[in-house]
């Protein structure tokens, strides 16, 4: 099987725009999986400089997959074990709720596998 | 559940072995014992196997063999029942894991049992994915019927079964990679119509670039198989059973029966549930072993090592090795460190090679493409630094052998590039063997090395097959056996033996055609009976050479051959071709193609008496009467009144004439006449295959003469061509000229003297169309026409006394040779129908 790793990643800095709509973070923040491979995801690593509790939400195809609370000045690491397949032709995406005045930065660091 | 307390149950007092227990017997769990036992553990360890298939170790490669028809599942075992035995491991088949107590060692069965273990192995292997897709189950949850999946010896016999029922006509593949083009080319072989619906954008996207994935898409179309790219199924169609498929976008695609080959999924739920700790698949160390987890260990395409989960064979011999090298403390330095995959394979009849990169990544790598896609080649390497990182080969396997170790190993490449692609005045295949390296792999699926080869070789091995038997090597897909057989020679230095079992006429009497005819001639052996007796090792009968020896020996002994039923196949036991829903087809002879209005008369009322289905004109030009049931076989040829036709025995069967001079504008001789005066003399003489004549009046050939077995052509001045070896079936070739005579009496000597030759020297099933040319047409003309061995007159000879024998097989209709020859074998179940249009 011939694999190929992926990976999301950054630090991007963020303005809070309220918790009831997650709000894209940075375009490189995004992923299409090709047409005819499979892909999953493998963990999540993040961290937020503010001093408020933020959240990141993996998206697939606009649509909430997971949400990784991170703490204030906190970090999280989520080793994400044989989650679903995500199937070739979606977009997949990382987003940001946040509470409006809260701004700071967020470290992404996402592992996929696509084969 | 309860327990049994198996613990102190099964241990013998004084046994102060440890216990080692492996879940799952698949093709990793075996090869992992045989390691240990290799290493002598034997004497360490007590061991205990679980596997939930209900059979002991197989070859899980060969299923596409199995599914194609070309292997039987008997043949396909790696370890017997006998060889558990023997290295007294006790084997729970058909039990399945279900939990380990990590803290109280015990390993928890579906069959209620408790096992203890000191040492655990998970060897769990993967299965099938099936993507979600509406209607794939019942609701009862299970799978639709007619929806399958390739994995198992189960699955592939349940595809086989559904495939060959006769209202199974069309199948869609999911999936176009490795398993998907092997699936759709086996069911091919049992008549089914196949379209492989891939969601890439080109088949195998997983091994080959697009350009590379567009060649191998021509030679499988080439092969029949219809391929959809960039397709995704959405729903199976159906209410009770598969109906069709529906495609995204797409109009639906009816068919039959639906294989998902859409990749596999690592079994893992054991060690979920058992707290162990899995990502893609159970993660393990350099050793093996499980993180954290002294004394469990896992291996195969359960395991996930370095991030990598790997789905061939070769990285689970090398990790098999490691782990028996740590659980029986032989080297305890021993470490993997992964595979670099290179894959070579037979898919769908077509070699594939891929390793590494598909395509060039950096803006210095280099990239060397040849692509000749009207051959089905195609090749592709990328060079960074000068070093191999990637190559794809498609149709042309010869390099692959270099191209592995050099990529394997980093070597540094030839200046000139092309000479990586093609054998360019360098150095010969020979001297390419002899440069690979010992520990180079010949054999990936079996994953053995050339040293091995060259050491069985030196230990007094030396055939090709005993090689094979003994090592395995090229027991897998196929792909390398060219290569092992060149190991072969390199290492015997050229002492190579031939098998001699390659050159039997039937496999089960150790003789060649001329040397069996000696012997049963010398001996005079009549029967196929007899010839077992005196020639077989031990006496043996063997049911797969039972008709080849009855043909035989009819073809010597004519009217003195001792005829045993058992020996001969169905359709020769009763005359008639049996055809796919267990009726049989009643041809009546029509020398000639010619016929009588009280003849067509006598078939009319025939087949309105019997209700016989469907009447049909064959390409022979005689009329099929099909769908007669068995015991009514005697009554319809009573009222026919009529020779058989032979359109069911490896027999001469039919003669095909044009309307020749009489008729036609065109005509310079009397086909029709000669066509008949043929069939008269020849009818139902047995061969070795069937034999199929035509006669035509004149060069424009409206009998189709030049892809017969024997074709006739009048040609200008009342002079006659014979054609021999021609074909237009599944193989179409056209026929030798081998002798221009100037009469009709010539063409009838030499044909007869053709044929005799041909049932005296050709293989069994062995067509004209592959005898010819293996013999050669010079070869041919010189014995036949110019009596250069001096044996002409004996062939005559023998030809007129089978000549002589010949009797209407269907006159037996009122004297059956076996108690029940005609009694109906319908139903026994109940048979799918042939549609009647
Ligand atoms: C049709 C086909 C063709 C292939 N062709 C090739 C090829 O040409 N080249 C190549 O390199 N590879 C090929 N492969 C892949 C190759 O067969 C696999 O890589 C190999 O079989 C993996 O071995 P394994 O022991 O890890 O898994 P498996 O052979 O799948 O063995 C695992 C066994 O464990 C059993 N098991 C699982 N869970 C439990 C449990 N809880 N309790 C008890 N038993 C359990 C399973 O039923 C299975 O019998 C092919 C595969 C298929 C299906
Ligand atoms: S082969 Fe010649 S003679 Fe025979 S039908 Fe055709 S044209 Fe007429």
């Amino acid at each position: 099987m011939i694999l190929k790793n992926i990976f999301l990643q950054g630090i991007f800095p963020f303005d809070g725009a309220g918790l009831e709509k997650a709000v894209p973070i940075h375009s490189q923040l995004s992923h299409f999986v090709p047409d005819g491979v499979i892909n999953q995801t493998l963990y999540f690593r993040g961290g937020n400089s503010s001093p408020e509790l933020i959240t990141v939400v993996l998206m697939r195809d606009g649509v909430p997959m997971r949400y990784f609370p991170i703490a204030a000045k906190g970090d999280v690491h989520v080793p994400l074990r044989v989650v679903e397949d995500i199937d070739g032709g979606s977009l997949i995406e990382l987003r940001l709720l946040a509470d409006t005045g809260v701004s700071g930065s967020v470290v992404i660091d996402m592992g996929m596998v696509e084969h | 559940m309860t327990a049994l307390a198996s613990r102190s149950a099964r241990s013998t007092p004084g046994d102060t072995r440890r216990r080692l227990v492996v879940i799952g017997n698949g093709m990793a769990g075996a090869r992992a014992v045989e390691e240990i036992l290799a290493r002598g553990g034997a004497v360490q360890h007590r061991i205990t196997m679980f596997g939930d298939e209900p059979y002991g170790n197989y070859n899980r490669i060969m299923l596409s063999h199995v599914l194609s028809g070309e292997e039987d599942t008997g043949n396909i075992f790696l370890n017997s029942l006998a060889w558990y035995r023997e290295n007294d491991i006790t084997l729970h088949s058909g039990v399945r894991v279900e939990r380990i107590d990590r803290f109280a060692k015990l390993v928890f069965s579906d069959d209620g049992r408790a096992t203890p273990y000191d040492v655990l192995i998970i060897a769990t292997g993967s299965r099938s994915h099936l993507p979600p897709m509406d209607g794939m189950y019942t609701p009862g949850g299970r799978l639709l019927p007619g929806i399958f999946a390739f994995r198992t010896i189960d699955d592939t016999t349940g595809m086989v079964s559904y495939a060959q029922q006769d209202h199974h006509h069309r199948a869609v593949v999911i999936g176009g990679g490795l398993l998907g083009l092997e699936a759709a080319r086996g069911l091919q072989s049992h008549g089914i119509d196949v379209e492989v619906v891939h969601s890439g954008g080109h088949l195998m996207n997983a091994q080959m670039g697009p350009d590379g994935g567009a060649v191998l898409r021509r030679s499988v179309e080439a092969l029949g198989i219809r391929v959809r790219t960039g397709s995704r199924t959405t729903a199976i169609l159906g209410g009770g059973k598969v109906r069709g498929v529906q495609l995204r976008n797409e109009p639906d695609i009816e068919c039959d029966m639906v294989v998902v080959a859409a990749g596999i999924r690592p079994n893992v739920e054991v060690a979920v549930t058992s707290g162990l700790p899995v990502e893609r698949a159970i993660v393990v160390d350099d050793h093996m072993r499980v993180p954290d987890e002294d004394e469990i260990y896992a291996v195969g395409e359960c395991v996930q090592h370095r991030g990598e989960v790997y789905g061939l064979v070769a990285p689970l011999w090398e990790q098999a090795a490691v782990l028996a090298d740590h659980v029986t403390g032989a080297d305890p330095s021993s470490v993997y460190l992964g595979s670099r995959t290179a894959t070579k394979l037979k898919v769908a009849g077509v070699d594939v090679a891929s390793m590494g990169l598909q395509a060039p990544e950096r803006d210095t790598d280099e990239h060397v493409v040849f692509s000749e896609p009207s051959r089905g080649v195609f090749k592709s390497i990328v060079i960074r630094d000068s070093k191999i990182v990637g190559a794809t080969l498609l149709g042309d396997s010869r390099k692959v052998a270099y191209l592995t170790q050099a990529f394997d190993r980093g070597l540094p490449l030839p200046e000139e590039r092309v000479s990586l692609l093609f054998d360019l005045g360098g150095p010969g295949e020979e001297a390419g063997v002899a440069e690979l390296d010992g520990d180079a792999q010949v054999c990936n699926c079996n994953g053995v090395s050339k040293q091995a080869i060259a050491d069985t070789v030196k230990g007094g091995c030396t055939t090709l097959s005993g090689v094979m038997d003994a090592t395995r090597a090229g027991k897998g897909c196929g792909s390398c056996k060219l290569l092992v057989r060149q190991v072969v020679e390199w290492a015997a230095d050229g002492a190579v033996e031939e098998d001699p079992a390659a050159a039997y006429y039937v496999p089960g009497v150790p003789l060649e055609k001329v040397a069996l005819m000696t012997a049963i001639r010398e001996q005079g052996l009549r029967s196929v009976s007899a010839v077992f007796a005196a020639l077989a090792p031990d006496g043996a009968e063997d049911a797969k050479s039972k008709m080849g020896l009855a043909s035989l020996l009819k073809m010597m002994w004519a009217g003195e051959y001792i005829d045993e039923r058992d020996a001969r196949f169905v359709n020769d036991r009763v005359h008639a071709n049996i055809q796919r829903d267990g009726t049989f087809s009643v041809v009546p002879q029509m020398k000639g193609g010619v016929t009588s209005p009280e003849q067509l008369r006598r078939i009319a009322d025939v087949a309105d008496k019997y209700n016989i289905p469907m009447v049909k004109l064959t390409g022979g030009q005689r009329i099929d009467l099909l769908g007669v049931p068995k015991e009514d076989l005697p009554k319809v040829w009573a009222d026919l009144d009529m020779p058989s036709g032979y359109a069911y025995g490896k027999s001469f069967r039919t003669v095909k004439t044009c309307v020749g001079q009489d008729f036609c504008r065109f005509g310079t001789g009397d086909s029709t006449k000669l066509g008949i005066e043929i069939e008269s003399r020849f009818q139902g003489i047995e061969s070795p295959a069937k034999l199929k004549l035509a006669v035509s009046g004149c060069p424009r050939n409206c009998a189709e003469s030049l892809v017969k077995d024997v074709g006739v052509v009048a040609v200008d001045g009342g002079r006659w061509e014979i054609y021999v070896g021609g074909a237009a079936g599944a193989h179409i070739r056209q026929g030798d000229l081998l002798a221009t005579v100037d009469d009709p009496e010539t063409v009838k000597l030499l044909a007869g003297r053709f044929m005799q030759y041909y049932r005296e020297r050709a293989n069994w099933l062995e067509r004209t169309y592959s005898f010819v040319p293996r013999v050669g047409i010079e070869h041919l003309r010189a014995v036949i026409v110019d009596d250069a061995e001096g044996i002409a007159a004996r062939l005559d000879e023998a030809m007129q006394r089978s000549v002589d024998s010949y009797a209407d097989p269907w006159a037996e209709r009122n004297d059956p040779l076996t108690h029940g020859q005609f009694r109906t074998s319908l139903p026994l179940e109940v048979l799918p129908k042939v549609p009647v249009r």
